[in-house]
Parts: C-alpha cells; structure tokens; sequence
C-alpha cells in the first residue's frame, strides 16, 4: 500500500478500545517537553507518539553521528542532518498527525526557562551530569508547577530491576539507578537505556492521566 | 543490682545534659549543633553557622553535578555559599551520573 496514508479517523478508531475514551483524551491535551533526542530522548518521544500524545516538543542542537545508531532511533539515512528533523521524520511516519514543535539549540541556564515555558511536562534526557543538573535547577525554579521527569544511571548491563522511578520533589521525579555512569568498560547499550526511556514514558502518560505517584 | 533502678545516674546524666523539645540530640550547653536530615531521610549533625556550600563539598559532592532542595526548594547554585543551613533543614541533594 505504497504512499498510503491512513486518515485522522482511521487512526483514531484503532487507538486500543481497551482503554477508555478519556484515557485518550487525556494524553491528547498533554503539551511534552524532550531535552535531549539521544538514547532517552528518542526512545521516550517515538513511545509518546505511539501512545496518542499529540504535542510534542523536541530540543536537541545536534546531529545524528554514527556512533549513535547503538542505541537512538536513528537510522543511516539519518546520518549527519539535525536529530530534531529525524525525529520528526520519524514521528510523523507513525502518525502524521502529530503537532511537533523542533528547537535545534544548545540548552542552558541561560535559556532553558524560556524554551520550555508552553510544556507542561518536560522529559530530561541529556548525557552530561553537569547538563542534567543544570535543567533540573533551571527548571524547577523558574517552573515549580511544571513536571520534570529525570533521568540518571543507565550504564552497562547490569541488572535491569536496579532502574526504578522515584519521585524526589512534588513535581519532580528521577528515572534510572542514580549510579551507573559512563566510564571506562562501562558503555551504553541500547536495552538498559530503553529501560530507563520506557520509565519515562510511562511516568509522562501516568502524569497525563493525572497520577502523581510512581 | 536487682530491685534498684537506675533513677541515680538518669539524674546525673540529665544536669549535664539537655534535650531539646522534640529535637533527638543531646546538647552540651555552650556547645552549638544543628540537625539536618539530608539525602533518604539520613539525620547529620553539623556546626551551626554552616553554608551549604562547604557542608556539599565536605560530604564529597561534585557542585556541578547535583542539584539541592532544601525544605521543598530548589537552591540555585548562586546562592550555596550564602545559603545558611539551620536546625531541622531537610534536605535533598540529588547526584546526578552521565549517560542517556
């Protein structure tokens, strides 16, 4: 079915009825904010976007390099354009009727609150430490009513039940193991950080759907 | 010895020592300490007149790669070696790792 493109209503009546109509609902008035489109960052936007969140908003001043491909949502066509134009490419091959907003910038003290200001819930997924404690401190002061979902310890392949969600603050909560950096013999590999992703994703939905608890 | 209480050192204790109302340390007079709960509820006692700056850098913390709440807040590094922590603070100091 080549150049096939399935309609608002098409899409719409395949949404998984087990769920309620206002579950959907719900996840369509939510406005998410992604820091970062790396392994986190591309992972938790394409499961928002699979999930029916409609208004997404991509922050990420790089390019998709080939080192990449170990673990983000890219693929060799990618190689060398802006993650923020890949991703969307992307989001809109699962559904097309996504409203995608693209900053390709670099993030910092000095701009982060004024990027971020139309996202309710913004999603922390950068690979510096110093980056991750810079957005956490800008963002929970300018913004103490927006929600900030972190992400920190994904590392290697350690076990998979040592990632957990913790909420730290009231709009505040913090995804991985909080202590498996980067290091010497100690990588990233694409499953571990997927868990850590998925962590985030489902602490957004949850949010969307007005559940405060991890 | 059986039948005895231990009533005689209780008091004895107690005229050199002192607890504060709903306070759990035991303070010398004269001698200052503050209590702080820090990270997963963990009680400190530190000096009083400390600045969070020194009391991050003393626990061995990197500045860079954290972030601190105290009672609720967010403190902007800008102010960690003005910040004054005092008897009772709560605090959480988040240390963030790289990858992602």
């Amino acid at each position: 079915m080549e150049g096939y493109i399935p309609s608002k209503e098409e899409f719409s009546n395949v949404m998984d009825a087990r769920f309620t109509p206002e579950v959907y609902e719900r996840l369509k008035a939510g406005r998410v904010g992604i820091a970062g489109l790396g392994g986190l960052g591309s992972h938790v936007a394409v499961m928002l976007a699979r999930s029916g969140v409609e208004h997404l908003h991509l922050v990420d001043f790089d390019k998709v390099d080939l080192s990449n491909l170990n673990r983000q949502e890219y693929r060799i066509s990618h190689l060398g354009r802006y993650k923020t134009e890949a991703l969307r490419e992307q989001l809109l091959e699962i559904n097309p009727y996504l409203d995608i907003t693209l900053d390709c910038q670099l993030v910092t003290e000095d701009n982060a609150a004024e990027l971020f200001k139309d996202d309710d819930i913004i999603c922390e997924a950068f690979d510096k430490a110093e980056n991750k404690a810079m957005l956490a401190e800008a963002l929970l002061s300018a913004w103490p009513g927006k929600k900030l979902v972190s992400g920190s310890g994904m590392a290697g392949f350690e076990s998979s039940n040592d990632i957990k969600t913790r909420r730290i603050m009231k709009n505040w909560y913090m995804c991985g193991d909080e202590k498996t950096d980067i290091a010497d013999g100690i990588g990233l590999m694409a499953a571990r950080v997927s868990i850590c992703a998925g962590h985030q994703a489902n602490m957004v939905i949850r949010l969307l759907q007005g559940l405060e608890e991890v | 010895m059986k039948g005895y209480t231990t009533t005689g050192v209780v008091f004895f204790h107690a005229a050199f020592l002192h607890q504060d109302e709903g306070a759990a340390v035991w303070r010398r007079p004269g001698r200052e300490v503050v209590r702080v709960i820090c990270v997963n509820g963990r009680d400190m006692e530190i000096e009083s007149g400390k600045v969070l700056k020194d009391f991050l850098l003393e626990q061995g913390f990197t500045i860079g790669r954290i972030a601190v709440e105290c009672n609720g807040e967010i403190v902007p590094k800008a102010v960690y070696d003005k910040h004054l922590l005092k008897d009772g603070d709560k605090l959480e100091v988040v240390n963030f790792v790289g990858g992602g």
